[in-house]
């Protein structure tokens, strides 16, 4: 994958199981946010092919980019709506009720009705978070949700996301530079570098 | 219906500016429909903005202006005549006169006047003879003035020739640049929330889509208003809809947040 002259990525070759929780490190710049958009085809490749192994009809993919594209304008609790969608939710009710769980478990309820601009890195990531898993994805993925979140937040999202793995058999790729996080999480950990693959295995394997 | 309510939010979130487009674009479908009386109008302006060249004529109260006008309006190269009263002259002639002192019973106080107009090509021995008839006409107690205003040629410009025969396509042209470009920023302001709509609700091209509802609104309640002023002719407007439906679709496609 090539941005002009930059190469971000060379010659990877990477299959993701449906129903698989995949982190992918590397240090700033590796390429984890390009091969990230590439999965989620919102970039397309300059050389070779992304391929979904489903019906593209049957899957939907939940995205969390890097700058989290929410609009400042908005309050927390209007941009979670922009996620309901008629064809998934049979009533606003049900959305409802999904949406104050999910507030619940991240512990975001009482700061709904701020706006995205006074909300701190923190809620803004989780406002994002929930806002994708309202789409009811069958694949999710996350560039650097936890950037601004501390540990025992991180750790709780990822209980989260392995509670929704087990249950719907919801496929997580998630992206970070944080070795350290992912290496007490269990999952297929991919390491890139400089744009390379240079492994991709278990955690209690490496 | 899904893009209903989007479009209504849309317009009730930004509703000055989503009135202000809604006019503007339903404004130049209906000006597109009305190519005759527009081009009418602006000929009509166009020459009532002429000058014509004229003389004054002052007339003595005895005598009968008004019938003196009658008889000129019906001449050839008369393009019209002005009746000035007594009181009208003599204010005229108060204002010309008055630092010189003139006593007030000033026998000039006594005239009417006429202000006779002239058409544009009339030669100068047309003029001659007009001004003679009056003379005719009213006998000795007749001050003529002189000529005013004769026409240069520059004056009759390739401008006014223009506007004569491309008033209406012009104006429609900048019309049609001006309310494109709105609608232009205006989409583009909108692009991410089409976006988020499009990456989180399951739904393509949201953007197209409401857009394409709102100029077709715009076209259906532009017919109300063609129909009633007797519109002859039906491409301006069905061109115009085309013009931004084509827009809409080459703009809406391409936003994306990057
Ligand atoms: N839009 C772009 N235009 C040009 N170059 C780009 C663009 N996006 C990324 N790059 C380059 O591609 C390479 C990989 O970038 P990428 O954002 O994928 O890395 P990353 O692993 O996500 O890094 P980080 O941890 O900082 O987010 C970098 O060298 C970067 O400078
Ligand atoms: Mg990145």
């Amino acid at each position: 994958m090539d941005y002009g002259t930059t190469k971000a990525l060379s010659a990877i070759n990477l299959t993701v199981q449906m129903g698989e929780v995949v982190f992918l490190t590397g240090p700033s710049g590796a390429g984890k946010t390009t091969l990230l958009k590439l999965m989620g085809k919102s970039i397309d490749p300059s050389s070779g092919q992304v391929n979904y192994h489903t019906d593209p009809k049957s899957h939907f993919i939940g995205k969390v980019y890097q700058d989290l594209r929410l609009i400042p304008g908005n309050t927390c609790e209007k941009t979670l709506d922009q996620a309901y969608d008629r064809s998934i939710y049979k009533s606003k009710k049900l959305f409802l009720s999904d949406r104050n769980e999910l507030c619940r478990i991240l512990g975001i309820s009482d700061r709904l009705k701020l706006k995205i601009k006074e909300a701190n890195g923190g809620l803004k990531q989780k406002v994002a978070i929930i806002r994708a898993l309202l789409t009811k994805p069958s694949i999710l993925l996350l560039d650097e949700p936890t950037s601004s979140l501390d540990l025992s937040n991180a750790k709780k999202l990822y209980e989260l996301l392995s509670f929704l793995n087990l249950k719907r058999g919801i496929t997580v790729v998630w992206a970070t530079h944080n070795k350290d996080l992912v290496k007490s999480f269990s999952g297929r950990i991919v390491h890139l570098e400089k744009g390379k693959l240079i492994h991709s295995g278990h955690a209690c394997f490496i | 219906m899904f893009y209903i309510d989007k479009f209504l939010n849309l317009f009730g979130k930004a509703p000055l500016k989503s009135t202000f487009l809604f006019l503007g674009i339903l404004g130049v479908f209906i000006f597109s429909g009305q190519q005759d009386s527009v081009q009418k109008a602006i000929n009509k302006s166009l020459e009532s903005k002429k000058k014509y060249p004229y003389f004054y004529v002052l007339i003595s109260a005895k005598n009968n202006a008004q019938r003196v006008r009658r008889q000129l309006v019906k001449l050839p190269g008369v393009q019209e005549v002005q009746f000035l009263s007594q009181k009208t002259v003599s204010q005229k002639v108060k204002n010309i006169l008055k630092d010189i002192d003139i006593g007030k019973n000033s026998e000039l106080f006594d005239y009417e006047g006429l202000k006779v107009s002239l058409s544009l090509d009339l030669p100068p021995r047309g003029i001659k003879l007009i001004r003679d008839y009056v003379k005719r006409l009213v006998g000795a107690e007749v001050i003529l003035g002189s000529l005013q205003d004769v026409p240069k040629d520059e004056v009759k410009s390739g401008f006014v020739t223009f506007l004569k025969s491309w008033g209406w396509e012009s104006i429609l042209f900048i019309l049609s640049i001006i309310s494109i470009s709105v609608f232009l920023v205006i989409v583009l302001e909108q692009s991410k929330e089409f976006y988020l709509f499009e990456e989180f609700s399951r739904k393509r091209l949201v953007g197209v889509k409401i857009y394409a509802l709102f100029i077709t609104l715009c076209f259906i309640m532009s017919l109300i208003p063609l129909t009633l002023f007797n519109t002859v002719s039906w491409y301006g407007p069905m061109a115009l809809f085309i013009i931004f439906q084509m827009t809409n679709l080459l703009n809406t496609l391409k936003t994306r947040w990057e």
